[in-house]
């Protein structure tokens, strides 16, 4: 009976691929100790199973190529000889053969395989093992060559219809038993629940005993019901278990591309795994690849110092790089790791002036934390800025972007000569998040728990209105304060007669704003749902969960409600905001204005729309800043010690530099005079704080700036 | 005409008779009879997918008030309208008879309020009128038709058409 190899087929590839995997990472072992008796025996194993399922399927020249390495691999493990670098580089080049030939033709002759080199590369492993000199010499550097004139034997693969690719994971055999299990269970509960009904139809037809019997139906009913409650909830709960993976699914596949990319770029490399065994939602790994892939590469081309340079620096000749992963709560640190040059930061400001991304003025007031996250800039980190400033970071935008989308952050640790750290934190899972709870008189809401800075109680003399707007001060920091109640137009419930006030910090994208709730009801699991084709673009909803209660409860979309807690403003002019920093540079604005929080708050607001602005706290500094340095618009106050806003006016208009910049006063006074005199001091504009919130201002500015 | 093989009796219709299977198949629609404000409503069984009492519904601050809330229905979540809205008529204090109608006549499930759910009836597409115009505004665009089940007079209601009406659009599109 011939027997179907279309229905293994998929399986066979999956299998041989793992047991590449394995002996490529057995290999890399072999390099550092060649001795491992109990390794070389499973290697053996490992191309001797490559060797008997290839026949079986009738993949012919895999099945030579593992009957060379499982040969030579033999008398390495009875000792007939030490494996030297020869021996491993031809192994490699096995392995890296037998890939390509798992898959159709047409892949593995654009790889220029064919049948001959498939032969030569089986005499080259013989003769290698036997220790001759082999012709094998001229097969070096590429995996094979092409011999066009050649055509590759007639093979059953052939018939294989390529790319039956199919997305899988695999799964755990005790996770699956026990999803199996509740399964089960639930089938077992549903049974009893038949036999209920069926029992509860046949009692009503005779009247008689049914008013007694139907009391004890209705709690057999009830039992069985919490019981189908829990196993659904459980099968949930595996189900959810079944996605994770240990990301040493994803993590094994570094350490050749290690290897070949330390001796591409002639580097002495030790590329250490940790942490392999931790658990990540398959979704997220299949993520991550890229981005770890893009770090590592960076850490061997940028981080390592060639041998000779380390050795001058008195560093070990070889440099360490280590990738690892630890769960930290609900979320999954992934850390890339060197001992390298680490980032010099003077260069990475020099680039950033450079490229427009910062305001020459503010580069000597970063610490070196805020010199890093310049890395993660969009239009920072070019191919060719890095052959310029030797900087670290082929698209470190595009990591951070990676990471972000899967509600993640990457931070960045350095100390220069002495290496870098990249730490990333992803969560567990996507599907399930953790949320606060909190509410707003008897409405309950989620916030994710990635957004959440942290949970502090103010007291209410605390809040200061700046302007319209509320604020509170956070460490040094004026935050703009929500109140939830406020955000979704429900009433304000009595809080005035409570001492303490429970705010929420969130955060999104370095901007942070403080929500005040009614009530913090603690910290929970949740599972978000779609929220349903109506509602899905409702305003500060990012969706719904189902609590364990079976209560529907709102998830707060919080980029939404800080963008709008920034001002009306700010939404309208967000598109604009988004665009214009890329296309042009920054347009730069002085803000004179003494008020420290009035001040930082219209920063932001300016800020938000995309300007750069200086802030200065009289007329004097005003003066002595735009000596310094050229802005394309100045805002000022009135009132100011030392030197008035009128002053502060005719002053700039003195200097020929800022005969013609845009002259905004910005002030609490409302009378004709004060309008008179600040415009014939020679100001374009005279607005009234009130306005500073609304369209106002940046029509006028936008006006002003043409 | 019947026959028998192999011991089961086969019915045969000839052309006509199978016309006229046919015309009846045509000729009546299912409704779902409910009450509105006092008014006996229906709309065609097709566009249900089935009646719940109402669970603990969660209301969606900030929402337009035709949207009551959202609720849970064997773990999807599922909004709830009110169409009395469209039609001015008042909001009734709940009741226990109050049920939701589910409908997915719109491709996802969303969830109607009705005063009560009365009964499901078969109409015969002959006597379904145009609406009487008495009927005004909205409740007019939204009528199918019209139809005498007794002494009362039922109004067919264009679910589909009510569910994609320009607030609701709007709603979707987050306007």
């Amino acid at each position: 009976m011939p027997f179907d190899k279309s229905k293994f087929i998929e399986r066979f590839k999956t299998e041989t691929k793992e047991h590449l995997e394995k002996l490529s990472l057995g290999l890399l072992k072999l390099e550092k100790d060649p001795k491992d008796h109990e390794l070389l025996e499973a290697m053996m194993r490992e191309a001797h199973t490559i060797k008997g399922s290839s026949t079986m399927m009738g993949y012919n020249r895999i099945s030579g190529i593992a009957h060379w390495m499982e040969d030579g691999l033999e008398n390495a493990m009875k000792g007939k000889l030490v494996l030297e670098k020869a021996h491993i580089d031809v192994l490699f080049k096995g392995l890296d053969t037998i890939e390509p030939l798992l898959e159709d033709k047409v892949t593995w002759e654009a790889k220029g395989i064919t049948g001959s080199c498939v032969d030569d590369l089986c005499r080259e492993i013989e003769d290698v093992f036997a220790g001759r000199t082999t012709k094998g010499s001229r097969v070096k550097g590429q995996v094979a060559r092409v011999k066009a004139e050649e055509k590759p034997a007639k093979e059953k693969i052939t018939q294989v219809p390529p790319h039956v690719t199919e997305e899988s994971i695999r799964v755990d055999i005790e996770k699956l038993d026990k999803l199996v299990n509740v399964s089960g269970e639930l089938l077992i509960s549903k049974i009893r629940l038949t036999e209920l009904v069926k029992t509860l139809i046949n009692k009503t037809e005779s009247h008689e005993e049914s008013r007694e019997f139907l009391g004890t139906l209705v709690k057999d009913f009830e039992k069985v019901k919490s019981n189908i409650d829990l196993l659904t909830a459980d099968m949930q709960n595996e189900i959810m278990q079944v996605r994770m993976v240990p990301v040493s699914f994803l993590f094994n596949t570094f350490p050749r591309a290690m290897r070949d990319l330390a001796r591409e770029k002639e580097k002495d490399i030790d590329f250490e795994i940790r942490g392999e065994d931790t658990q990540l939602d398959k979704a997220i790994i299949d993520e991550m690849k890229d981005p770890i892939m893009h770090l590592l590469r960076n850490a061997v081309d940028h981080g390592i110092e060639a041998p000779d340079e380390r050795k001058t620096k008195n560093k070990p000749q070889t440099g360490k790089i280590i990738l690892s992963a630890y769960q930290e709560g609900s979320q999954v640190v992934v850390e890339v790791s060197d001992d390298g040059n680490g980032i010099n930061a003077e260069k990475v400001k020099k680039e950033a002036v450079k490229k427009n991304l910062i305001v020459s003025s503010r580069i000597n007031e970063m610490i070196d934390e805020q010199v890093y996250q310049i890395l993660f800039t969009p239009g920072f980190s070019t191919k060719e800025s890095v052959s310029e400033t030797s900087g670290r970071g082929v698209g470190l935008d595009v990591v951070r972007e990676n990471i972000a989308s899967l509600k993640g952050m990457v931070e960045v640790k350095s100390a220069a000569g002495k290496g870098v750290r990249f730490i990333m934190r992803v969560p567990l899972t996507l599907a399930i998040t953790e949320s606060l709870l909190v509410a707003a008189g008897s409405d309950i809401f989620a916030i994710p728990i990635d957004t959440v800075v942290e949970t502090i109680r103010v007291s209410p003399d605390d809040i200061k209105t700046v302007e319209t707007k509320d604020a509170i001060t956070v460490r040094g920091h004026i935050i703009p304060l929500v109140r939830l109640n406020d955000i979704f137009g429900l009433p304000r419930r009595g809080i005035i007669e409570k001492k303490f006030l429970p705010v929420v910090v969130v955060q999104s994208v370095e901007k942070r704003v403080a929500i005040l709730v009614d009530e913090l009801m603690g910290r929970q699991e949740i599972i978000s749902k779609a929220i349903g084709d109506l509602l899905k673009n409702m305003k500060n909803v990012a969706g719904a969960t189902i609590l364990g209660s079976g209560k529907v409860v709102l998830i707060l979309d919080i980029p939404s409600i800080i963008e709008a807690a920034e001002g009306a403003i700010i939404k309208r002019s967000s598109v604009k905001a988004k665009e214009a920093p890329k296309a042009k540079k920054k347009k730069t604005i002085l803000l004179a204005e003494d008020v420290l929080s009035t001040a930082m708050l219209e920063k932001n607001i300016l800020e938000s729309v995309g300007y750069s602005v200086v802030i200065a706290r009289d007329g004097k500094k005003a003066l002595e800043r735009a000596s310094q340095e050229m802005f394309d618009l100045v805002i000022t106050d009135v009132l100011m010690p030392r030197m008035d806003g009128f002053e502060l006016v005719s002053g700039l208009r003195k200097n020929k530099l800022y005969k013609d910049v845009p002259i905004i006063i910005v002030t609490t006074r409302e009378s004709d005079a004060d309008k008179r005199r600040g415009l014939t001091a020679g100001a374009d504009a005279y607005l009234l704080k009130s306005e500073f919130t609304g369209e106002g201002l940046l029509d006028t500015i936008e006006r002003l700036l043409g | 005409m019947t026959k028998q093989k192999d011991g089961k009796i086969i019915i045969e219709l000839d052309d006509q008779e199978l016309e006229e299977v046919k015309k009846k198949k045509e000729k009546t629609i299912r409704v779902l009879v409910f009450s509105l404000g006092g008014e006996n409503y229906c709309v065609g069984i097709a566009d249900t997918k089935e009646v719940i009492r109402p669970p603990d519904i969660t209301r969606v601050p900030m929402a337009p008030e035709f949207v009551v809330g959202i609720i849970n229905l064997r773990g999807e979540i599922i909004s709830i309208l009110d169409i009395r809205h469209f039609f001015g008529l008042s909001v009734k204090e709940k009741t226990k008879d109050m049920r939701v109608i589910i409908s997915d006549v719109t491709g996802s499930a969303i969830g109607i309020m009705a005063d009560e759910v009365k009964d499901t009836i078969e109409i015969e597409e002959s006597v379904i009128q145009p609406p009487i115009s008495t009927l005004k505004g909205r409740l007019a665009e939204y009528t199918k038709g019209q139809t005498r089940v007794g002494k009362d007079i039922l109004i067919l209601l264009d679910l589909g058409k009510i569910l994609k009406c320009e607030e609701i659009e709007n709603l979707r599109k987050g306007e």
